[in-house]
């Protein structure tokens, strides 16, 4: 970028964040101690998320919705963090209009083909379909979550981008009026240029197949083939379809952009499971479907910011 | 092999005017075609005119309807799913190919073809075209290019590679 922008970098939920800060005059209106306040105000809150929700933690909020669990299983109320009830209510919606097949509920299936906290990669046991949702959880005005059963929540679908807008939202408090925030290839861009993203050749990561020009806009892209491991006689990748329990291999990559972080990659894993159209009747987004094949198709095509490197 | 071509030539012209015919014959619902099935999800659409009388819109003095400009007043084409059946003689008989279709803004967002072919050799030229008229990508690499970031999953879950590292080392001792 240019030579006045500011940039930080650190790990958190298992990816590289990169921020980059374009405001010329964000190094010169600040001391070096606020900057380091920012810097640790940004990373305690993904910190704190991650407590909160990750899977990969036993004492997470999330990990511990259970049951009362005595000679019978009883219900227990839990407050849902205040954070949170965005989430539960995208995912609901999503669970919804997928028919069961984006649901919150697959963390057994996830850890079960091996995708566990340690990435052993190993399957352990036969998949087993995750319930029905609504036998699980109950909601109560937004407020309250109320646990029937037993079943592991999983956010990893809606969670990354969610967490890239909250750190936007920090950002903007601070009156910085343009960046970028990136966390794994996930992205939100705020300033006045036309930023460039290329979006990335799954089969061979020194390419690109298009460049896409946004601004005020996220982008979040989902691609079937780099985690994947095998399991029984078949290739899992991260995304599983709980009634089939498979993966798709039919599609190699996602993208999609939308005004937030948060659908763009809800949209990412819904894609797999429900047609756009059906979406769009709730979202607003722009997406791109790249196959196995190499062939495209979604509504970006039609997008004159986007440019692809086509096989004529 | 020459005969092939010319066969294949053929084939392929005959299949891709069908298939333009099937596109061109879709939103005009109000015309009775005789060459096969419409099933659309919207409404009868025929070609908008304009409300008002706009100076950007020429009119041909020698015909009075005015000539519309694509994209003066919004799409030509109502946004929506269609799909047409359409026939055609082929020297093994009769054939047919069904095309669907997803439009938005006038835009083909997606489509979908299904050969019906009955005949071995139309059933084969069905296949071809079926195999070959989406868009392709191809890569361009990085380096040769002016970008601010990649979206991509090159960023894997960190502990992820690591796993995969030690798997693979596993599996060669």
């Amino acid at each position: 970028m240019n030579k006045n922008s500011f940039q930080f970098t650190w790990n958190a939920i298992g990816t590289t964040w990169v921020i980059d800060i374009f405001d010329s005059n964000f190094i010169r209106v600040r001391s070096e101690e606020e900057i380091i306040l920012l810097i640790e105000k940004i990373k305690n809150r993904v910190e704190l998320f991650e407590q909160t929700y990750s899977r990969f933690r036993e004492n997470s909020w999330l990990s511990q919705l259970k049951p009362k669990i005595s000679e019978i299983l009883e219900s227990a109320a839990y407050t849902i963090p205040s954070d949170g009830k965005i989430l539960f209510d995208l995912y609901q919606t999503l669970y919804t209009l997928t028919n069961g097949k984006m649901t919150p509920l697959m963390g057994q299936v996830l850890v079960d083909a091996g995708y566990d906290e340690k990435y052993s990669l190993i399957q352990k046991k036969e998949l087993i379909s995750p319930p029905e949702l609504k036998n699980i959880a109950e909601f109560q005005d937004k407020e309250t979550i109320i646990i029937k059963g037993i079943a592991k929540f999983d956010f990893g679908a809606i969670g990354k981008g969610y967490l890239i807008d909250i750190v936007c939202e920090i950002l903007r408090e601070e009156e910085i009026s343009s960046f970028c925030v990136d966390a794994g290839g996930d992205m939100h861009y705020q300033g006045e240029n036309e930023f460039k993203i290329g979006l990335e050749n799954p089969i061979d990561t020194s390419k690109v197949i298009g460049i896409v020009s946004l601004k005020n806009k996220s982008i979040a892209g989902s691609a079937g083939n780099r985690r994947v491991w095998d399991i029984s006689s078949q290739k899992i990748n991260h995304i599983i379809n709980p009634l089939l329990l498979t993966s798709d291999t039919n599609i190699l990559a996602i993208w999609v952009i939308a005004e937030t972080t948060t659908i763009a990659d809800a949209m990412t894993t819904a894609l797999y499971f429900t047609s756009a159209e059906i979406l769009e009747n709730h979202f607003e987004f722009e997406y791109l479907i790249l196959k196995k094949d190499m062939s495209v198709e979604g509504s970006l095509l039609k997008n004159q910011a986007l440019e692809l490197y086509k096989l004529v | 092999m020459k005969n092939n071509n010319l066969l294949k030539g053929i084939s392929t012209v005959m299949i891709v005017g069908i298939v333009i015919a099937a596109v061109i014959l879709i939103p005009k619902k109000t015309e009775n075609t005789d060459t096969g099935n419409e099933v659309a999800t919207t409404s009868t659409n025929t070609i908008p005119t304009p409300t008002n009388s706009s100076s950007t819109i020429p009119k041909n003095p020698d015909n009075p309807e005015p000539i519309i400009p694509v994209g003066a007043i919004g799409p030509i084409y109502k946004d929506g799913s269609y799909s047409a059946t359409g026939s055609y003689q082929s020297p093994e008989g009769t054939e047919s190919i069904g095309v669907s279709l997803v439009l938005k803004n006038d835009v083909v967002i997606t489509s979908t073809v299904v050969g019906n072919a009955t005949g071995g050799i139309s059933q084969r030229y069905q296949g071809i075209f079926i195999d070959n008229y989406k868009q392709y990508v191809i890569g361009k690499e990085i380096s040769t290019l002016s970008l601010n970031k990649v979206s991509g999953s090159s960023l894997t879950p960190i502990g992820f590679n690591n796993a995969v590292r030690t798997i693979r080392a596993k599996a060669k001792s």
